[in-house]
Formats: structure tokens, C-alpha cells, sequence
């Protein structure tokens, strides 16, 4: 049975159609890609299988139970969330801010205990034990985003769900973040919903050697999914996009694969 | 960390230390002064039953004059204080205070309304308490008519019906018989703790207890719900109970504060934030610290409003005149205090 099994799903706001008619599934210890451009409805997509938004059709099943049937406490115990956005309201210590992480496992009303130390475990482990004791609303963008990969983490979750984990991150440390998140679906066998509109993050992982698979979004659409290597390299981008690419392989510290892509159709140009 | 853990453990005992103090303080001055010695006598006589030697003249003072008096300010600092935690971490908003759901307007008109029924302040603090009440439930049921309660709808839900209730209490104030009835409407309204009546303290005390009680233990909720409510849910946090355990808790509390104290503004928007200065945002200790804050603050404050001339001054005016001023040397000491 597989982890996430999405079927047929629409939503709508409105009169104002985002997605219609997606289906796709994910396996334990595999990370899938959903990629498309900005505004394409990927955001949506993944809050409708967090539970935030109610899909006008279709039905989000984890692990083979429709999501409406999970508790707030079961469902946090299959999927953790790392929002794109994420507005600071007050100045918490960041330990105290990966350590909300370990909420699914307290009881209602209950003082005390040891989530800190856990938390800081977590942080210990990507790197960012030094930030414990500062206030987050002090922190650059790249560093809130590890502390919010951290408390995903702290959380134990089967599945984690990142929408754009790298957006807004300088190179190092974006290729520091998709690394970590190859590394973690390896060794932990935890599985990963992600959402990007770069084409090379589904080929690093694949260079990575993680179980990959990524699908085109586009239009709200979601197209056939496949492994990246063999999707980009089956033209589709030209059928979907209206754009001439090329998968080019690079001999690094090992060989890479990065996807090379030029307009040149007339709808190609109109696009850019 | 050691250090930090050290000086956090110094920054309780300063508190609780001045808490007690301001409390003994308040024991002792007045029109007719005790030394701190003669009021632990007389509490002793008052609680053991054994003869310290005191009077029944200093017996009456402290026992059933000044003693009721520091107790509620104690309570309705500490109450306002924890409800105005518990509000700006819910809403996410460092700027909204204990009256955001409506519960200090609908208090003033409650009150103004059994002034004018009754000719007098008699049942003001059962309807206080009432309309209190009633206000934040129908802010919830607001929030409720436009879909799912979240907490975008809530505060625009209490907006209004703090909007409406207020409007309200303004008719009542045209209304009323300017020689006597609006003057008492007026000066409730500023609050004060020169009248809790013995009668209504120990409810008003209860509504309180129970209200910080259950935002004491609500603090890691509160940490949750802060981040916003899809966040909150993805933790594992069942936000809808969560979220009516921390609106319960607070308009117990402020709803008992505001029954026996009037509408006392500031506290609740100013020593949150003290609170956060000195122990950090984490709403576990916030919530305890800011009721310390709160108890030792509005105790200081009524013993000056009693002290400072022959007539009392409303609460509410000393509040804001000595908690601006001390709120910006707290901003200027601290930087600001992490917020960007």
C-alpha cells in the first residue's frame, strides 16, 4: 500500500479552478516532485493533502485511510510541513521553535517535559545546535528554513511535505538542504513530498541515488509521473511548456545530470 | 546556559519578591499607618485565632478593609496579564489585549445598563460578568456565520461586536441622568477596586483562579497556535479545542477582573510584554511571569491611586501615565527585545 495515494482531486476557489483531476501516489522512502512554475497550484495541491483546504473532489488517502478519518494527532504522526512562507510573530528562542516539533506526542494541557532536549538533538544532527539560544525572529532566511526542516523532523513523521524548500536560498546552502533531504529519505526510509519549480533539484536526487519521482504541473494539470531522468529526457518539456531542452551530463565528483533548456518555438517566445 | 538559567531563577525571585512586597505595602499604608511587623500580627491574630496584641480598630483596617482590596488587585493584575498573553499568542498580534473579543466592552455596557436599571452600582458586577460573557460568545458565533472559526475571523468577529457594544454603552451614557447616573457609568468605566463588595469577590475570585488556571496550562498550545493555524494543525494540535481552551481561560479571567475592577486597560497590552523582556516569549513561563508582573503592578498601582491625593484616582488613568513612561525605559533598555 502506498504511503499517499491522491485520487482524482479538484479544487476550486470559487468559480476560479486551481486543479482538477489529480492523481498520483507516493512510497514509503521515495521522494516525489511536484514541479511546475509559480502559481501553478502546487501550494494548493499540498494543503489539500495536509488537511487545510477542503478539495471540492477526488480523496487524499494515507496510508490506505481516507484524510478526514485521521486525527489532528494521527495525521501529524504521518505528515510533517515545511511551509514555504512563515510568518514570526514573536521572538521565541529557535530551540523552543523546533522543539513544538514533539507536539503530536503531549497530552492536552500538559506541563512540562522534555522536548527541549530533543530538540536540541535534532539540531545537533543539521548542523544548527549554535542558533539554540537565539531569537528566531533574528534569524536570515536560509537558517529559518533549516530550523523549520528541524522541527518537521522533531516531529517523526512518516512523510514530510516541503513546499519550494530551496526558493529562497544562495546556492550553498540550497544544495546543503536537497543533500540533506536526499540523505534522509535514504538512510531513514522516510518519504518526501516536494515542491520546486527548478528541474535540476528532481535530478540531484536522482544523482543522489534516491528513489525518485517527479511530475509536471502546469495549468492546473497534473501530468504523467516518472523517473527525472527518463521524463526530461522524453521531450516532454516541449509538449507541456513549449520549450526545447536538453538533459546534459556533467563529470563532477561524479557524474550529474542537469537539464539545459532555450526557447524557440514562437510559443516559447510569447511565454518568455 | 547555566548562567542564563541563573539569572532567568533571579529575574522570578525579584518578581515574586516584589509581588510580596507591594502586597505588605499595600497592608500597611493608608490614612492610618502599620508597620509591616503590626500587619503580620494582625494577619496571624486573623488566621490563627490566637491574640497578637492588635486593636480591633488595626483589626478592621487590615483584615476587612486593606487585605480584600490588595487580593483582588493582586488577582485582577495577574487575571488581565495572562488574558492578554493569551490573546496576543492566539491572534498573533503583539498589539491586542484582553478587551479583543469584546469582553471589556461588553463589561462597560453591562454595567452602565445595570446603573440605570437599578439606580446604582449595586449589580454592576453580575451584569459585568454577563455581558462579558456574552459578547465573546457572540464574537465566536460572528467568526462561526462566515465558515470555519479561524483565528483571522475571530478577531474581526470581536472587532465588531466590540464595536457594536461600545456604541451601545455610549446611547446608555446619553441617556442616563447626567447629575448622578452618568457620572457612576463614567467612573466604573475607569476603574477601580475602592468598592469590591464581599458579597461578589469570592465568584469574581473563582472565574479568575480558573480562567489563569487553565491558561497556565495552555501554554504550550499557545507556542503552537502563535505559529498560525495550518502550522498548528500540522504539529498535531487539535486547534479547535486548543483554541477554545485559551479563549475560555482568558475571558474567565478578564471577565472576573472586569466585574469587580471596571475596565482597567494597559495591563493586559503592557505586561506581556515586560514579561517577554525579561523571561523570553516561551508562553510556559510568559504566562506565570506575566501574572506575577500583573499582581505586583496593579497592587502598586491601586496603592498609589489611593495614596497619591485625599481623593482616589481611577485605576485606569494610573495605569497608562506610570506604564508608558516605565514600558519605554523597558524598550530602550532592551533594544527592543528581538523584534525586528
Amino acid at each position: 500500500m502506498s504511503l499517499l495515494t491522491v485520487q482524482n482531486l479538484s479544487f476550486s476557489y470559487g468559480t476560479r479552478e486551481i486543479f482538477s483531476g489529480v492523481s498520483f501516489a507516493v512510497e514509503q522512502g521515495q521522494i516525489f516532485c511536484l514541479v511546475g512554475p509559480n502559481g501553478c497550484g502546487k501550494t494548493t495541491l499540498q494543503h489539500c493533502i495536509l488537511g487545510h483546504l477542503r478539495p471540492q473532489s477526488g480523496s487524499v488517502l494515507i496510508e490506505g485511510k481516507p484524510l478526514t478519518d485521521h486525527t489532528p494527532r494521527d495525521l501529524a504522526a504521518q505528515l510533517a510541513f515545511v511551509p514555504q512562507s512563515h510568518s514570526r510573530s514573536f521572538p521565541y528562542k529557535t530551540v523552543d521553535v523546533v522543539a513544538l516539533g514533539r507536539t503530536r506526542r503531549r497530552k492536552p494541557l500538559q506541563p512540562g517535559g522534555d522536548e527541549r532536549e530533543q530538540a536540541l538533538a535534532v539540531m545537533e544532527r543539521l548542523g544548527i545546535a549554535h542558533l539554540a539560544e537565539t531569537e528566531y525572529t533574528t534569524l536570515s532566511g536560509g537558517e529559518l528554513q533549516m530550523v523549520l526542516l528541524a522541527r518537521a523532523l522533531a516531529q517523526e513523521s512518516a512523510m514530510l511535505v516541503l513546499d519550494e524548500p530551496a526558493a529562497h536560498l544562495d546556492v550553498r546552502r540550497a544544495q546543503g538542504i536537497l543533500l540533506l533531504l536526499a540523505q534522509i529519505a535514504k538512510e531513514q526510509g522516510r518519504s518526501i513530498l516536494l515542491s520546486t519549480h527548478d528541474f535540476n533539484h528532481p535530478l540531484l536526487f536522482e544523482d543522489e541515488g534516491a528513489d525518485v519521482k517527479m511530475a509536471l504541473m502546469e495549468g492546473g494539470r497534473l501530468g504523467r509521473a516518472g523517473r527525472p531522468l527518463e521524463l526530461l529526457s522524453s521531450g516532454c518539456l516541449k509538449e507541456v511548456y513549449g520549450i526545447e531542452s536538453r538533459v546534459v551530463t556533467v563529470k563532477a565528483d561524479k557524474e550529474r545530470h542537469y537539464l539545459a533548456a532555450w526557447a524557440e518555438t514562437d510559443r516559447g517566445k510569447e511565454n518568455i | 546556559m547555566t548562567g542564563s538559567s541563573q539569572t532567568t531563577g533571579a529575574k522570578w525571585i525579584a518578581a515574586a519578591g516584589a509581588a510580596a512586597a507591594i502586597f505588605v505595602l499595600s497592608l500597611s499604608i493608608g490614612r492610618y499607618p502599620l508597620t509591616p511587623a503590626e500587619v503580620a500580627r494582625a494577619l496571624a491574630q486573623a488566621l490563627l485565632g490566637r491574640d497578637f496584641g492588635m486593636g480591633a480598630e488595626a483589626m478592621a483596617i487590615v483584615v476587612d478593609n486593606r487585605l480584600p482590596r490588595a487580593l483582588a488587585g493582586c488577582l485582577t493584575g495577574a487575571a488581565l496579564a495572562a488574558a492578554g498573553c493569551a490573546f496576543q499568542g492566539l491572534f498573533q498580534n503583539p498589539l491586542v489585549s484582553q478587551g479583543v473579543l469584546g469582553v471589556s466592552s461588553g463589561a462597560g455596557f453591562g454595567a452602565a445598563l445595570s446603573i440605570l436599571i437599578f439606580s446604582g452600582t449595586r449589580f454592576a458586577p453580575t451584569f459585568a460578568f454577563v455581558f462579558a460573557l456574552a459578547a465573546v460568545w457572540m464574537s465566536f458565533l460572528v467568526a462561526r456565520m462566515c465558515g470555519e472559526v479561524t483565528s483571522l475571523m475571530l478577531v474581526l468577529g470581536g472587532t465588531i461586536i466590540s464595536s457594536i457594544f461600545s456604541a451601545l454603552l455610549s446611547f446608555l451614557k446619553y441617556v442616563a441622568d447626567p447629575n448622578n447616573e452618568l457620572a457612576s457609568i463614567v467612573f466604573w468605566n475607569m476603574g477601580s477596586l475602592a468598592s469590591v463588595e464581599s458579597t461578589v469577590f469570592p465568584f469574581a475570585a473563582a472565574a479568575m483562579l480558573a480562567g489563569m488556571g487553565l491558561l497556565v496550562l495552555s501554554g504550550w498550545s499557545l507556542n503552537a497556535l502563535s505559529m498560525g493555524d495550518r502550522e498548528a494543525k500540522s504539529m498535531g494540535l487539535d486547534v479547535g479545542k486548543a483554541r477554545l481552551a485559551v479563549v475560555a481561560g482568558a475571558t474567565l479571567s478578564t471577565a472576573g477582573a472586569v466585574s469587580i475592577a471596571g475596565t482597567i486597560g494597559w495591563v493586559g497590552l503592557i505586561i506581556p510584554h515586560m514579561a517577554r523582556f525579561l523571561v523570553g516569549s516561551d508562553n510556559r513561563r510568559l504566562i506565570p511571569f506575566s501574572m506575577l508582573l500583573g499582581a505586583a503592578f496593579l497592587m502598586g498601582i491601586d496603592l498609589l491611586s489611593r495614596t497619591l491625593t485625599g481623593a482616589e484616582i481611577p485605576l485606569g488613568i494610573l495605569t497608562s501615565l506610570i506604564g508608558g513612561p516605565f514600558f519605554i525605559y523597558l524598550l530602550r533598555r532592551y533594544k527592543g527585545g528581538g523584534w525586528k
